[in-house]
């Protein structure tokens, strides 16, 4: 798998500056994750995915898979939790393309898929909300990213970013509210 | 003081606040934001929300992932016969089955029907016998605001199906809402479907799951209920087989009357509940 030692030297290149090969580095981070996913879905179909499970593990196979070590981890998680996330919208779209209307909506026999429609139409609008919060404050939307995408917790955040674990929480709680009040206001 | 300068500023006291004990927190924030009560006003909005999460924060990424999870491009039955019909499209998928847009290959009508799939584990031979029970009852079900069911049978493999009139419509709570209804034209739609609750209570048939998916509106403005009498069978077959998952009873909890969360028997005031809650939403 030549594909995973490029991805370490264009994480490399990509600290440096190049842009051009964080672009790339991200795409195959992306599916990597993806690739993670459908395995894991594969071996334990309905199984839950875990992005932390999934982070993690691409995290340890890069960095494992070389010498050349991935030097900026910060630079790794950011790409992943970008990735986790266009992973989630992703699914959300299609979600949200197999439209009830059609005469039956399933959710007469039963509400499985009035749930899988509604976390669609909510992980669309958190990505939305999310967008919007990172125009105003980048700090706090990658903190999102990296929890609820990632699932990394407050404590790992803290130690990547060198900062408290209990700043962390606080910017969370804070990104939280912001993105439940955008929501909110775009429901009404 | 600029956008920015006014976002740190937030960002500081809400930060600030969640250090403050709840008894203190308010008194304190007002101070801070001493006379700007847009800013007091933003901030206290801000913390409110907290005592309500988003559903979707209770989730993570894994949960979103799992909930939205639908192998809908790797049906193999796409395209394929289940009795005279042809399966075209998937409209959806939910627990206990999978609903199709399906076309009379027979060439004794040619009309689109839904058609729902039962899924394995509920495929048993007492649910086709249950169904083709109600098949009868229902069939005579004939009102201009429920969705006539057509007809049941077994594919090949023995999983039981059966068709409804194919509505092409939205939820009425959606309806409304994209459309912007007073509440003369919501009241008038409600008496529409009352009247097609009555009328199958008249003929002793009770719902048991009406929620908004289940009653929709056509293009023409016309609200139509779905799977009138197809909750039972189910849920006689689900409550048989699955006696310890309380999930696996048809209904839906924002909706489920006091009765159907106890399991204890469902009567035609269980519809009456359901429709209640359905116009306080």
């Amino acid at each position: 798998m030549g594909e995973l030692g490029d991805i370490t030297e264009l994480l490399n290149a990509a600290n440096s500056g190049d842009e051009a090969a964080q672009e790339t580095a991200y795409a195959l981070v992306y599916d990597e994750l993806k690739k993670c996913a459908q395995r894991q879905r594969a071996v334990v179909p309905g199984s839950s995915l875990t992005p932390t499970a999934l982070v993690h593990e691409l995290f340890l196979r890069l960095n494992a898979r070389r010498a050349t070590k991935i030097h900026n981890r910060v630079h790794f998680f950011s790409l992943a939790a970008r990735a986790m996330r266009q992973i989630v919208v992703d699914h959300a779209r299609r979600r949200a393309s197999i439209k009830r209307g059609g005469g039956v909506d399933v959710t007469d026999i039963d509400n499985a898929i009035d749930i899988g429609e509604r976390v669609a139409e909510e992980a669309l609008d958190l990505d939305a909300a999310l967008t919007k919060l990172g125009d105003r404050d980048p700090d706090l939307a990658r903190v999102v990213e990296w929890h609820f995408f990632a699932g990394l917790t407050f404590k790992e955040i803290g130690e990547e970013l060198g900062r408290h674990e209990r700043t962390v929480y606080h910017d969370w709680e804070l990104a939280r509210a912001v993105l439940q009040d955008s929501m909110r206001e775009a429901g009404r | 003081m600029n956008t920015q300068a006014r976002w740190h500023r937030v960002r500081e006291l809400f930060v600030r606040s969640l250090e403050q004990s709840d008894a203190a927190r308010d008194v304190w924030l007002k101070k801070e934001c001493s006379g700007d009560d847009p800013l007091l006003a933003d901030i206290r909005r801000l913390l409110a929300q907290r005592s309500s999460p988003a559903s979707i924060f209770r989730d993570d990424a894994e949960a979103l992932l799992t909930k939205m999870a639908v192998h809908a491009d790797t049906d193999a039955r796409l395209d394929t016969d289940i009795g005279p019909y042809r399966l075209r499209k998937l409209l959806g998928v939910g627990g206990m089955g999978r609903v199709y847009l399906a076309e009379r290959t027979d060439g004794q009508f040619s009309q689109q029907v839904a058609l729902k799939l039962v899924r394995n584990e509920f495929s048993t031979n007492e649910l086709h016998q249950r169904f083709l029970r109600e098949r009868n009852t229902l069939a005579r079900l004939a009102h201009p605001n429920i969705a006539q069911l057509h007809d049941g049978g077994m594919a090949d493999d023995e999983t039981p199906y059966f068709t409804l009139e194919y509505i092409e419509g939205e939820p009425i709570t959606r309806w409304c809402d994209a459309r912007a209804c007073d509440v003369r034209t919501r009241v008038s739609l409600m008496l529409k479907v009352c009247d097609a609750v009555l009328h199958a209570h008249r003929n002793l048939i009770v719902h048991r799951d009406l929620k908004p998916s289940n009653i929709l509106v056509n293009a023409d403005g016309e609200p139509k209920l779905l799977d009138f009498g197809i909750a039972k069978p189910l849920a006689e077959t689900a409550a048989m087989e699955t006696l310890t998952n309380a999930d696996a009873r048809p209904m839906t909890r924002e909706y489920a009357a006091p009765e159907q969360l106890l399991g204890d028997p469902v009567t035609t005031a269980t519809d009456i509940y359901a429709l209640g809650v359905l116009l306080y939403f």
